[in-house]
């Protein structure tokens, strides 16, 4: 097997890891955001902002 | 599907190469190991243990003793296990040959046990190994290192040594009750008991037979209890029970006696102890015409009320009679007492 | 970071959009649903069995710790002695918590990256049946004063044989899916996973056989045991944990793993020392040193794999590091793969024997294993849960405040009890170690541990208590709607404020 053989299947190998996206979840998409509004340490100042935005239900 | 092939393989050929390396290996290096026996084969060492001593074994291992008790003792240059005299040497593969389930241990919130029935006063070894020396004491004296005391800081409890020679009653003793003359003859002999090991008859024939005597409770005793060296050696006799207790009326640590009080009340024999009571394993139950022979005496809180009396269940005898068991003192030809080199040999305990 | 920065996409719509047909994406979207949708009922069994084995566990772990330093505390009645709290709290958490919720994650992860609806589900409804009455059993038995005697193999022979049966259904169904999965290429995940298992049967039966079956003699039981244990440990959970992790980071993030050939060579590298440290628990014991030499090589050998996985994780995530803010799922798997880095360090640490002369037979080992089982492992499979579970019932987790108050309350809870049992088992050891002390004093010093431990516990039951609060609340259909129907994105439909 030739050099390039070689190195076409290591490149093929490292293809593995991106199966775990597909087009509805691609790379450079960010799943499972779950609070993205909340900052952990800047609450009072995020209240003010965000109390002129209507809260989603259940949001605590 | 030969990715996968080769992932199956993979996978279980790592698992069968720790498997042969650390189970199959040893396993034909230790894991056939016969008891140790000198020239005329006799004096076999170990021996499996009798009847109350092996049930004794479930009971540990089904109430969790493991968990805070080890039964090894490491060896002097790596640790400072012998120097605390919880053994006379390392212990090597071969002193538990016979031990199932194998109760190693791996946390000490309490001291090291596999030499706790080496530690017992001497009236409980009383049965003569056949091919040394008849007297226990004689056995016991050439054992010298069988003294825990590791401390000097340590109080040492009222009497190592002047436990009265059998025949003589501490005075205002009630009469013991019925301990029996012949110490094989008490509560609780295994069939089959004599067995060429000095140790596991005799644990498992006194418990039941000594008698606790009254007397008024003195000094609680130290963190680090000593047992008393040779000067009981007239131990055949039916007094051995009144020669197991001080002349303050405690019992001596790591005899019987102790054993049951410790297991019923721990604090009330090593006050900084947070070993919890096995109550669950002994009884109450009224005073017949006299005292039971082994009815526990008991202080301050844990005294039953007035006509009644604390004695121990079939388990907790068996308990004793295993704990009263465990010695690994006698001598093997693979570990050297002290010296840290040993010659190859099968099962060879030493570096 | 800012929120700003995460690429953004529209919500995809559903099909009913005006110009083009189904598209690809579309496809997937529907594949996807559908293969969370027949996960859906075998994984929260296992979910739920798990969380009600971690409140019970959670409750005799409260006992364990209370009593080593209250003794006399309901203590005269047999089955709450400390002997028998003490294994059943371990293997509530070993077999009921652990290895339940590990299957219910692999199951979903296997049927994901299996790209394929999960077939036999029955099969697996029946193992988790049969599972939770082996824990059952197993611990009643202990408590009953049936224990084995033999540490993390306790259960008892009847009860073991059910979790042996529970488990040839799960590694059955686990093969099948495998053989028939779609696409060409397996992932690391699945490595593991597959790794984890064949190894585990293969464990278990071998511990039984040479234990129960055709017994080995003297110390080679002992050999056998803590052989299994730290198989179970590695290769079960350890395999479990980092298989997991390998998933959720890159797909959180949206960023595939940084080298794969690297975790090919920490997947290998793992399984060939990992299995090798047993004898660590050893050290000194009456063994021929060769054999613990071995292990205590293993061990440092297992940083070859440790480094691999850590460098991975790092690299994949830098950059990355703000999104921790936002995803629970990430923050706790992220917590747990710097654990398993801690806990791999630590386990070499005390192997040694200049250090286990010190702190061999001290409450460090406990600390040892909560890290790994807990600090990492648990911690991962939180993480895990709070990925699946949103796929399974359709719905968000509700409250972020209880998201936050597990995280907080595990995490300082876990780093707390590891803290108080390292420090105290480093002064109960030098105790024990110096001679001229007595022996006592050595138990005596660690008390004030054990009592902080103890209000370490009280951390995690609060932890605990919320999250199975909170499931419960999903699974009664309590979550909050999504506003997009698969997954959670970014841009919800107010639009998105990016913060000062």
């Amino acid at each position: 097997m030739s050099v390039a053989d070689l190195i076409a299947k290591m490149k093929k190998f490292e293809k593995n890891a991106e199966m775990i996206f597909d087009e509805e979840e691609p790379i450079g998409s960010p799943t499972d955001l779950v609070m993205p509004r909340r900052r952990w340490f800047r609450r009072a100042r995020q209240e003010v902002v965000a109390s002129s935005q209507p809260k989603e239900r259940g949001q605590s | 599907m030969k990715g996968i092939t080769a992932l199956f393989l993979g996978i279980f050929g790592t698992f069968a190469f720790s498997w042969t390396g650390l189970l199959l290996i040893p396993n034909y290096q230790i894991g056939h190991l016969e008891p140790q026996m000198d020239e005329e084969g006799n004096d076999a060492y170990p021996a499996p243990k009798s009847g109350m001593a092996d049930r004794g074994r479930r009971v540990y291992a089904a109430n969790g003793c493991v968990y805070c008790h080890t039964q090894q003792a490491r060896p002097d240059y790596l640790a400072s296990d012998i120097e605390r005299k919880w053994g006379e040497r390392r212990s090597a593969p071969r002193d538990y040959l016979f031990e199932r389930p194998v109760l190693l241990g791996k946390m000490r919130m309490g001291p090291d046990l596999s030499n706790i029935g080496k530690r017992a006063p001497v009236e409980d070894e009383n049965a003569p190994p056949p091919a040394s020396v008849a007297s226990p004491a004689a056995a016991l004296g050439s054992a010298p290192a069988g003294t825990p005391a590791p401390s000097p800081a340590d109080t040492k409890p009222g009497a190592p040594s002047p436990a009265p020679p059998a025949g003589v009653t501490p005075p205002a003793a009630p009469p013991t009750s019925p301990a029996p003359a012949n110490p094989s003859a008490g509560l609780g002999n295994p069939p089959g008991a004599a067995s060429p090991s000095p140790t596991p008859a005799a644990g498992s024939s006194s418990p039941a037979s000594i008698a606790v005597v009254a007397a008024s409770p003195a000094a609680t005793l130290p963190n680090a209890p000593v047992t008393p060296t040779t000067a009981n050696t007239a131990a055949t006799a039916a007094s051995s029970a009144d020669s197991l207790t001080a002349p303050s009326g405690e019992p001596i640590p790591y005899s019987a006696a102790w054993h049951h009080r410790h297991l019923y009340s721990p604090r009330s024999v090593v006050q900084d102890s947070n070993m919890p009571g096995y109550r669950f394993l002994y009884a109450k139950r009224t005073i017949g015409s006299e005292p039971a022979a082994d009815a526990l005496r008991l202080t301050k809180n844990d005294t039953p009320p007035e006509g009644t009396e604390i004695v121990p269940t079939y388990d907790a005898k068996c308990l004793v009679a295993y704990l009263m068991s465990l010695d690994q003192s006698h001598a093997l030809k693979e570990v050297k007492a002290t010296a840290p080199a040993a010659p190859p040999a099968p099962g060879k305990g030493t570096k | 970071m800012t929120p700003a920065d995460i690429p953004l996409k529209p919500p995809a719509t559903p099909v009913a959009s005006s110009e083009s047909a189904v598209t690809t994406a579309d496809v997937e979207r529907v594949e996807r649903a559908l293969i969370d949708a027949s996960t859906r009922l075998p994984v929260l069994m296992f979910y739920s069995s798990a969380l009600v084995w971690l409140l019970i566990g959670t409750a005799l772990a409260g006992f364990t710790s209370f009593k080593l330093h209250a003794p006399d505390w309901l203590s005269d009645c047999s089955f709450l002695t400390w002997g028998r709290v003490r294994p059943a709290h371990m293997n509530v958490m070993v077999f009921g918590w652990a290895s339940m919720a590990g299957i219910g994650t692999a199951i979903w992860l296997m049927a994901r990256l299996s790209r394929t609806t999960l077939r036999h589900p029955l099969l697996l409804v029946a193992a988790g049946a049969f599972w939770n009455l082996g824990v059952l059993l197993g611990v009643g038995g202990i408590l009953a004063g049936d224990s084995t005697g033999y540490e993390w193999l306790e259960m008892p022979p009847y009860a073991a044989a059910v979790l042996f049966i529970a488990y040839t259904l799960v590694v059955s169904w686990a093969v099948l899916m495998f053989r028939f999965r779609r696409g060409e290429h397996i992932y690391i995940t699945q490595w593991y996973l597959l790794g984890a298992f064949l190894w585990f049967p293969w464990m278990y039966g071998v511990a039984q056989i040479m234990l129960f079956v055709v017994p080995v003699q003297g110390v080679m039981q002992a050999a056998v045991t803590w052989w299994f244990a730290n198989n179970l440990l590695f290769l079960w959970f350890g395999a479990i944990g980092l298989g997991t992790a390998y998933y959720m980071i890159p797909k959180v993030i949206g960023r595939p793993v940084y080298s794969y050939h690297l975790a090919a060579i920490g997947f290998w590298t793992y399984a060939f020392f990992a299995s090798w440290t047993g004898m660590q628990r050893l050290v000194d014991g009456p063994f021929p040193a060769w054999m613990i030499t071995a292990s205590i090589a293993a061990t440092i050998l297992t940083i070859i794999p440790v480094a691999t996985v850590g460098l991975n994780h790092h690299m994949t995530m830098r950059g990355y590091f703000g999104l921790l803010r936002y995803s629970p799922t990430l923050r706790f798997t992220v917590f747990g793969a710097i654990a398993y880095t801690v806990f791999s360090l630590f386990g070499v640490l005390i192997s040694l024997r200049s250090v286990a002369r010190f702190l061999h037979f001290t409450q460090a080992s406990v600390g040892y294993s909560h890290l790994g089982l807990y600090a990492f492992f648990t911690m991962v499979m939180f993480g895990s849960m709070y990925y699946i579970v949103p796929r399974l019932v359709g719905r968000e987790w509700r409250y972020a405040s209880l998201i936050k108050l597990h995280f907080w309350s595990s995490a300082y809870g876990v780093g707390l009890m590891v803290l108080m049992l390292v420090v105290g088992g480093v002064t109960q050891g030098a105790n024990m170690d110096n001679a001229s002390m007595a022996f006592s004093e050595s138990t005596e010093s660690i008390l004030p541990y054990l009592r902080g431990r103890s209000l370490s516990g009280m951390l995690l039951t609060v932890s605990h208590v919320v999250f199975a609060y909170h499931f419960g609340l999903m699974l009664l259909g309590l979550g909050r709607t999504a506003s997009v129907p698969t997954f959670l994105n970014p841009q919800d439909e107010e639009g998105f404020e990016p913060h000062s």
